[in-house]
């Protein structure tokens, strides 16, 4: 199919949308590893769409790799690359995490209930918690 | 593998749930009311749905089922997908 433009054929491109449902296994400040029923190609990008602490949050990423899990049936573990694309706005992934790792930055560290600002306020009061509880363990012999 | 990570990973107290949202270019070969043939880089699984949007559209954002996912193989060697989807109310 073509559109027809001062006598010339231009093809006609559509974009296909695909939403695949994720659960946030571990994050950090320049990426995270989600679990996902379908595999995804490393390379690949997209917006993740987390609800952070009853707010939602959105940024774009890329997928660094993909693995089957093993033992969990078909379900994938996913690395993923927050990228810098866009400014920072209240809605960003990469800004809500940066605040919770500077609150949970040491081990065992709770958001504090005193804190003012307005995401640990809800937090506090929403009972639902995003606990930084510490890095994960280093397998044994690990470089990383 | 050294270097691969510049901060350190946190595990979450409570699972957070989300979504992935993946788009992807299609060529569209052929359209009417009720099915759209196109073309894609990609496969794409059948009675999957999805939302089609083309640029410059009045109806904007239109819900597709997947119908049939074929590749192709080009002149040049590559793969393509030739889908048939359908067009949902």
């Amino acid at each position: 199919m073509s559109e027809w433009r001062n006598g010339r054929a231009y093809d006609v491109i559509g974009m296909l949308v695909r939403t695949v449902p994720v659960r946030l296994l571990d994050i950090g400040r320049n990426g995270c590893r989600l679990e996902t029923a379908r595999w995804l190609e490393p390379g690949t990008t997209g917006q993740l769409l987390l609800s952070i602490d009853g707010q939602p949050q959105i940024d774009d990423v890329r997928v660094v790799r993909c693995q089957l899990r093993v033992g969990a049936g078909s379900l994938y573990q996913v690395g993923i690359e927050l990228l810098g694309t866009k400014r920072l706005h209240r809605r960003s992934i990469r800004l809500a995490i940066s605040h919770l790792v500077r609150e949970g930055a040491a081990p065992g560290a709770q958001p504090a209930t005193e804190d003012r600002r307005p995401w640990a306020q809800r937090a506090a009061r929403g009972g639902r918690k995003l606990v930084l509880i510490r890095p994960p363990p280093k397998p044994a012999g690990s470089e990383n | 593998m050294t270097g691969r990570r510049r901060y350190p990973r946190y595990v979450l107290a409570e699972p957070v749930d989300g979504h992935l949202r993946i788009r992807n270019e299609v060529v569209i070969d052929r359209r009417d009311d009720h099915e759209i043939e196109a073309r894609a880089t990609q496969p794409c699984r059948p009675d999957e749905r999805l939302l089609l949007e083309v640029p410059g559209d009045g109806s904007g954002r239109i819900v597709v089922r997947v119908l049939e996912s074929r590749p192709v193989l080009l002149e040049n060697g590559g793969v393509q997908h030739q889908l048939r989807l359908l067009v949902e109310p």
